[in-house]
């Protein structure tokens, strides 16, 4: 998946520009790999976030994660020692090639696929991080790039999902975190209350459906 | 921030992330059918991810709280966001390209905020401290008016002394001057009412001036 690269790239140059060393991208991408909650971190180090608020706020950005696992559980059994591989490079990217590619059913396979995606996110950072380091030029602005991919993933989700319902969820419950909390529990809070929001909505369709029944 | 802060929260961010990929592999193999586990998987992405849209927003600062409530304000801050953002929506409708939609919208913002916005004279909030536009707003903030050149030495001591509660070292010899000052008031008599005896500060000499640079 040659994405990675650019993508790798826009985050080690960001991450350098932000003032830290070149290597702490690449830590990132070794220790963390996963694109969105990378850039994520780097926002809420620089909001001096605490420990607990990055610790909530990656895990519930990487929410999607566990229900890629849950549809792999099957495929991943007889993978034996890789299969701890596999279980930790599972990423977006990684996830979409080993659901669509029929090779990918044999443990080997997937592993290669995995090793290659990550092989690729490396080569990103680090060439980001080695730009980033040796041309210094005016990096203002360069965060949107946060904002950007998560607002490509919302569209690719509307044209997935096609029910409005969490969308609205989501919008009406950030927008009320933001009236009623400071900024710095905006996130927590908001997916918090847009949970609660899903759970009341699934137990009202599964009431429906026990009285049509 | 700290080092040891960044590998603190680089540490918490790998296990967060881990525990997202791991726990269906735990925990929940038992649960896989689970129709509520199904519901949330269809469904809870898209809410975070708006969420989260809304959340890289948050400079647009729609809201401002005052005394009776949030209110719905207009920031020009918020502008190159706003329009950067359509140029992403925009770009992904059409070509549908997730590398495309992400690299121009950058470019744009980028552009906007450091060529055109600033050149533009909008009014900037000097109150709103958005941390995505630092730089912006530090071209853009209006000068700290310099105290006026003809000052007293008398004020500065004035000043250095409300703060230090005595008088500065070096001074051996100062007098507060104003018509209740008594006689004999010298070194280290600075009594409330010589203080208030003391000649008037200029307006807006303590509000212009930064505090530390009382002592210099």
């Amino acid at each position: 998946m040659l994405g990675y690269i650019p993508l790798g790239i826009a985050f080690g140059v960001l991450c350098v520009q932000m003032g830290h060393p070149w290597w702490i991208a690449v830590l990132m991408s070794v220790a963390i790999y996963s694109g969105a909650s990378q850039f994520l971190l780097l926002t809420l180090l620089a909001a001096q976030a605490s420990l607990t608020e990055i610790g909530v706020a990656i895990f519930l950005l990487s929410c999607r994660h566990l229900f890629y696992g849950l549809s792999l559980l099957g495929r991943f059994a007889g993978a034996g020692a890789r299969k701890l591989y596999l279980i930790y490079a599972l990423t977006d990217e990684t996830y979409s090639l080993l659901s669509s590619v029929p090779e990918a059913r044999d443990p080997a396979v997937a592993a290669r696929i995995s090793v290659l995606n990550q092989g690729w996110w490396l080569l990103g950072t680090a060439s980001g991080a080695a730009i980033g380091d040796l041309v210094r030029f005016d990096s203002t602005g360069m965060e949107f790039a946060l904002t950007a991919l998560f607002i490509v993933l919302t569209l690719e989700l509307m044209c997935k999902v096609r029910r409005a319902a969490p969308f609205v969820i989501g919008l009406l419950c950030s927008a009320g975190a933001m009236l009623l909390l400071p900024p710095e529990h905006l996130l927590v809070a908001a997916i918090g209350g847009a949970c609660l929001v899903l759970l009341w909505d699934y137990q009202r369709n599964r009431d429906k459906e026990v009285m049509r029944s | 921030m700290s080092p040891e802060g960044i590998f603190a929260g680089i540490a918490v961010a790998a296990l967060a992330s881990l525990a997202s990929r791991a726990l269906p592999f735990v925990a929940l193999s038992r649960h896989r059918d689970q129709p509520l586990l199904e519901h949330l998987g269809r469904y809870l992405p898209a809410a975070i991810m708006t969420i989260l849209v809304v959340y890289s927003l948050r400079d647009l600062r729609l809201f401002a709280h005052t005394d009776h409530g949030a209110i719905l304000v207009w920031n020009n801050n918020g502008l190159p966001l706003l329009l950067s953002s359509l140029v992403v929506v925009l770009l992904h409708l059409i070509k549908r390209n997730v590398l495309l939609s992400i690299l121009g919208g950058t470019a744009f913002h980028m552009l906007l905020v450091q060529y055109i916005v600033p050149g533009l004279a909008f009014p900037v909030e000097t109150t709103a401290t958005g941390d995505q536009y630092p730089r912006a707003l530090e071209a853009a903030a209006p000068a700290i008016p310099e105290p006026p050149l003809a000052l007293e030495p008398v004020h500065d001591l004035y000043a250095t002394a409300l703060l230090l509660e005595k008088p500065p070292e070096g001074v051996t010899d100062c007098r507060l001057l104003g018509p209740k000052a008594k006689a004999g008031a010298s070194s280290g008599g600075f009594s409330s009412a010589t203080r208030r005896a003391a000649p008037p500060v200029p307006s807006g000499y303590f509000s212009a001036r930064p505090r530390l640079r009382l002592f210099m």
